[in-house]
């Protein structure tokens, strides 16, 4: 490996994966050099569409310095997606182009599994960060609120 | 060329007095988008991120002690920190994943910062060590910039309130850089104010407000001294100071803002 760079090798969507990058490289870029692109951006933490589970809790790959996130457990939408949220979010229309959905599915994901039963402005609140230029945002909450309430549901029939 | 990770503060001083010129990386929320920017190039990388014993969150008497990589997420939900009491303070800072990784400690390096308002009126300072001096020293938390190059801020003390009151002025309620920013806190030792922006520029305490903040019917001497420690240069300005400083006055005694 050329000494200006690092190794990089962690857990991505529960497989290995391994990358040589420069020392200011971002998990983003990391994830790009091992093959697994995600939508980018602002590349500034400003607009959630690379945002990804790491270590169980959202971040966005590139505010993550690649070094800070060796031997970490990364999760992309494939892998942290709730299907009921999926599955809503396609009921409602709240995927047009499909640029922000990865990331703010990890999100909100992340909000059904830490918080059951979200109300409007917690789902509002979650969504801080992530910038959807086609939807307006209301579909998602609404969509968002619609998989909760099947999640209660489900719980509540055990 | 290397990325550092130490996992004790001792091995982090110890890196720092080996690699000075190394990049220092906290949460890496503001020294990241500047590399990807390419606005820093560093040749090294020292990260802290991973420092087992940095982000402890340890009471002491009605004060407490952060290590330098504790998140501000982390503080907003800490008991020490009076649960909830600087749940304030997270109403605009960034965004629910930034906070969860900025530290508080890597914001009073950054300019504008927001907590430097916050730490001040805790009556708060930041706390620096190095590999080649015994003790630590303190700085107050405006002064982030008078770190020596082998030092590294190695912890944040501050006072805990038995209130705490912060109102900010931007363009925007979320993610949006601070116009003026009040904060007010009854601690221990007696009350005390703090604000910034206009030609206040960073955090400045505000000790004419005082005796004010500890009068429930004080609002208006309160709004007054904390315009004359800011200092605006409009009427509007004025008029903006004084309505963050009348909110935070209300908090602290009513436990609301609005009128
Ligand atoms: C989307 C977004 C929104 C943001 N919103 C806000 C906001 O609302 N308000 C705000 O104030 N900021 C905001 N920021 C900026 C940034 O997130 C904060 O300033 C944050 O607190 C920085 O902390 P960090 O740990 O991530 O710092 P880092 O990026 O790791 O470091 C910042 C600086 O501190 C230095 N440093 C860090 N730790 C140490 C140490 N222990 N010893 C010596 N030097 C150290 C670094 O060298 C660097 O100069 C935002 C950033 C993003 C990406
Ligand atoms: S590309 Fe990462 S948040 Fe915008
Ligand atoms: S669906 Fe297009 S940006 Fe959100």
């Amino acid at each position: 490996m050329p000494d200006d760079l690092v190794e990089v090798r962690g857990t991505l969507d529960g497989e290995p994966y391994h990358a040589e990058v420069p020392v200011w490289a971002s998990l983003l870029d990391a994830l790009e050099a091992a093959g697994r692109p995600l939508p980018a951006g602002c590349r500034g933490g400003q607009c959630g569409s690379c945002t990804v589970s790491l270590d169980g809790v959202p971040a966005p790959a590139c505010v993550v310095p690649a070094g800070a996130a060796a031997g970490a457990v990364v999760e992309t939408a494939r892998r942290a997606a709730l299907p009921v949220l999926v599955e809503e979010m396609a009921a409602a229309g709240a995927t047009q182009c499909g640029y922000c959905s990865p990331g703010l599915v990890v999100a909100l994901s992340h909000l059904l599994r830490t918080s059951p039963a979200p109300d409007a402005p917690a789902v509002r609140e979650a969504l801080t960060g992530h910038l959807c230029r086609c939807t307006g945002y209301e579909a998602i909450v609404t969509a968002t609120l619609a998989a909760a309430a099947r999640l209660t549901s489900e719980i509540s029939s055990i | 060329m290397a990325y550092l990770r130490p996992a004790t503060i001792a091995s982090a001083l110890a890196a720092r007095a080996e690699l000075p010129r190394a990049l220092v990386c906290g949460g890496g929320t503001a020294v990241q988008p500047a590399m990807n920017a390419g606005l820093l190039r560093p040749a090294d990388v020292l990260d802290l991120g991973g420092l087992r014993d940095g982000a402890a969150i340890d009471a002491y008497g009605d004060r407490v002690r952060l290590g330098p990589v504790v998140r501000v997420a982390a503080a907003a939900r800490a008991h020490a920190l009076g649960a909830g009491v600087l749940g304030g303070l997270l109403r605009g800072f960034a965004t629910p994943a930034v906070r969860e990784r900025a530290t508080l400690t890597g914001n009073l390096f950054q300019a504008p910062a927001d907590l430097a308002v916050v730490l001040t009126a805790l009556d708060g300072s930041l706390i620096t060590a190095s590999a080649h001096s015994r003790g630590e020293r303190r700085l107050p938390v405006t002064m982030a910039s008078a770190l020596r190059p082998d030092e590294l801020a190695v912890g944040l003390d501050l006072a805990v309130p038995a209130a705490f009151a912060y109102e900010r002025l931007a363009v925007r309620e979320v993610a949006a850089p601070t116009l003026a920013a009040v904060a007010a806190a009854l601690l221990p030792g007696g009350p005390r104010a703090a604000v910034t922006g206009y030609r206040a520029g960073t955090a400045v305490p505000c000790p004419g407000a005082v005796p004010h903040l500890a009068d429930p019917a004080g609002a208006d001497g309160f709004a007054a001294a904390v315009v004359a420690a800011a200092a605006p240069p409009t009427p509007y300005a004025r008029r903006s100071v004084a309505a963050l400083a009348r909110r935070c006055h209300r908090r602290i005694h009513r436990g609301d803002a609005d009128a």
